[in-house]
């Protein structure tokens, strides 16, 4: 395990609004490869955190430092809004879905590609002039979306406006824009929350593919049958505090997560 | 039943009220100048009728839910381009196409251009631009200037004229990153009014309010078009007989010209990255952030190209009239373009050239209703938007498929916070 390189790591990471502290101090290292959860009561920073690591929030203090396998690193909470899915490539999704609801799923993919495509198409004039240069990579985007959507069981659903797609299919297809966005670290908040068990357990197996095809997945997970089922670590955070970590068998009887979740008064954890 | 006839009744109740404040100075207190004098006329009639009648539309319109019309048929969607575009091109042509037919063609012409100028803003990026006509005026400006000064023609200014107005749409955007909603539509605003009234005191340069006169008209391939047939005119050239139409066929056609290379343009960004980025700004800012795309080079894109496509327009109608002055570059202009990017289906080219038809067309048909112009077309307005909010062409199309996907419903589609 300790040779492996750690993907992300995340050093005394503090976030204040005001007179609140939401995140206190928080380290925390996710390693490449494997899916790192990161529990916790409702209000417990989960949400703050990530928006802190996708560069939504700037930190009030603490560092976090992505590491790619090629060896570049990238400061994330000191980039650009728009650079960390662009060059550090940590691609996140949404508690609440957000998908661009008035354009189709293939849409949606290809709208997440833009960095890619404006590239491999050579720049805006072979585009304009429909030159075979960017035609091939247009087809080539084509030809990665439908592989996606395929992957997410969405293929006959191409040409659905997303608005118009039931609950569960826009949460796969939320997940497929942001791997369609090739992501090193793929940061999925709360993926399965409104879907049903057979959803859940279907999501699961999707993640774990995922994983298996080298996308290192940070995930914040109310659903403890999914959390507990996949992640390779856990993070837990109570009150902006991590309060433990360890792997699923360690944090399923740690008592202080018990505590946390089961509210026992303090002195008793 | 009791409770939809009382809130139909309450609505209506309202809406008279709305009408009664509204027509009281407009209609009931008119102003009538006898020979010696002026008189302030009481008309208790017609002011009641008017209330009466807008009382009586909105109780019916709350109390009978009006159905959608039929959405219109594919064939027609898919044939409605093609057709407009051939009628277009052999409008001039036409029997009984005359001056003042062909001048309404290059009207309605020049403000298609314009509202698929500003429907890039408005309609993909779906940022609220109030202030268009700023650039319209840049366009026109800087070509009459650069004209006059540098004794270049219609042809060379026009890049300098698209450029001049694109810098302008990236000076405005700069300020307004951080502007959403209502707060980027008062800026915008301003903007438009500061561009007028520096025009307006900037009397060295601009002439203020003479303006600027003597800009050069358009040539072909260095051929004039003046009413005679002399030598190096397009009528001697060619041998035909001298008209003063042929002027009025050439800028038609220079219009019809520009205004389809922007449709054109606009209709491949569409498909491009940066079409995309448009709409996915309109539709989620922040998940357009969280795909890694720049949203503010995204945004000053939009507003560039839109302002530089408003600068073409401009120095087109400046070589139109060959004079230009401030007063043609009022907030009116910037209602009405927006009126017609809004009225024809935000983002839908054709629906916003069917509503600069509308719009430009319609109120040139009005006139036989002398004074009550006004009242007949703001009706004929309230009644289109009623019976299809979202805009003549009220979805969107996919800008790819993969089978046959028809137009999106507009419900789904956003409009923009900002």
């Amino acid at each position: 395990m300790g040779a492996e390189p750690p993907l992300l790591e995340v050093r005394d990471l503090t976030m204040q609004f005001g007179g609140l502290r939401a995140v206190d101090r928080v380290s925390l290292t996710a390693r490449a490869g494997q899916i790192t959860a990161i529990i916790g009561p409702n209000g417990a920073g989960k949400t703050t955190l990530f928006n802190c690591l996708t560069g939504f929030y700037r930190p009030t203090s603490g560092e976090i430092t992505l590491t790619h396998p090629t060896g570049a690193r990238f400061r994330l909470d000191r980039l650009p809004g728009h650079q960390v899915a662009a060059s550090a490539r940590v691609v996140r999704t949404f508690q609440n879905i957000r998908l661009f609801a008035g354009m189709t799923a293939l849409e949606n993919l290809l709208t997440a590609q833009h960095n890619a495509l404006m590239r491999a198409g050579g720049g805006f004039l072979p585009g304009l002039l429909g030159l075979p240069s960017w035609r091939r990579a247009e087809q080539a985007a084509i030809a990665a979306s439908l592989t996606l959507l395929e992957e997410v069981g969405l293929f006959d659903r191409a040409d659905t406006p997303a608005g118009a797609l039931p609950y569960g299919d826009q949460r796969r297809l939320e997940i497929a824009r942001a791997l369609a966005a090739d992501p090193i670290l793929l940061c999925l908040d709360e993926p399965a929350a409104g879907l049903n068990p057979r959803e859940s357990d279907a999501l699961a197996s999707l993640l774990e593919r995922i994983r298996a095809q080298g996308v290192s997945i940070l995930l914040i997970e109310h659903d403890m049958s999914v959390v507990m089922r996949i992640s390779d670590h856990i993070i837990v955070l109570d009150h902006g505090t991590r309060i433990a970590e360890g792997p699923p068998a360690a944090i399923r009887d740690n008592r202080a997560v018990i505590a946390a979740y089961l509210g026992e008064p303090e002195a008793a954890a | 039943m009791r409770a939809a006839l009382r809130s139909a009744l309450r609505a209506g109740l309202v809406a008279g009220l709305v009408a009664l404040g509204l027509f009281t100075p407009l209609v009931g207190l008119r102003i009538d100048q006898a020979a010696s004098a002026t008189f302030l006329t009481w008309h208790p009639w017609a002011l009641a009728g008017l209330v009466a009648a807008v009382t009586l539309a909105r109780f019916l319109t709350a109390l009978v839910r009006i159905p959608a019309p039929p959405a219109p048929p594919a064939w027609l969607g898919r044939a409605a381009s093609p057709a407009l575009i051939a009628l277009a091109l052999v409008f001039p042509l036409l029997p009984g196409v005359a001056r003042y037919q062909l001048d309404l063609g290059v009207l309605v012409l020049t403000y298609v251009m314009l509202g698929w100028g500003l429907n890039i803003v408005v309609g993909l990026a779906g940022l609220l631009d109030l202030g268009y006509v700023a650039f319209y005026a840049v366009g026109a400006y800087s070509f009459a200037l650069i004209s006059g000064s540098l004794g270049l023609g219609f042809w060379a200014c026009l890049p300098i004229a698209f450029g001049a107005a694109a810098l302008c749409g990236v000076l405005l955007g700069f300020p307004v990153l951080r502007l959403r909603g209502d707060y980027l539509a008062i800026v915008t605003l301003a903007f438009g009014e500061i561009i007028r009234i520096v025009l307006l005191n900037w009397t060295s340069l601009t002439g203020g309010p003479n303006g600027i006169s003597g800009i050069p008209r358009p040539t072909l391939f260095g051929l004039q078009f003046t009413a005679g047939a002399g030598p190096g005119s397009f009528a001697g050239y060619f041998n035909l007989a001298p008209s003063a139409l042929y002027r009025f066929q050439f800028l038609y056609y220079i219009i019809l010209g520009l205004a389809l290379l922007v449709a054109w343009i606009t209709a491949r960004l569409r498909r491009l990255p940066i079409g995309r980025a448009w709409e996915a700004l309109r539709e989620d800012e922040i998940a357009a952030r969280a795909l890694g795309i720049n949203t503010t080079a995204t945004r000053l894109s939009a507003f560039a190209l839109g302002a530089g496509f408003g600068g073409l327009a401009g120095a087109f109608f400046a070589t139109r009239q060959g004079f230009i002055s401030p007063e043609s570059f009022t907030f009116m202009e910037s209602a009405i373009v927006l009126a017609i990017v809004v009225l024809g289906g935000m983002g839908s080219q054709i629906g916003v050239a069917l509503a600069a038809l509308v719009m430009i067309g319609g109120f040139e048909l009005a006139r036989d209703f002398a004074e009550y112009r006004m009242v007949v077309f703001g009706a004929a307005l309230v009644a289109i938007m009623v019976l299809r909010p979202r805009g003549l062409a009220g979805g969107r199309t996919p800008s790819i498929a993969i089978g046959t996907a028809g137009p999106i419903s507009g419900t789904l589609v956003a409009q923009g916070r900002g």
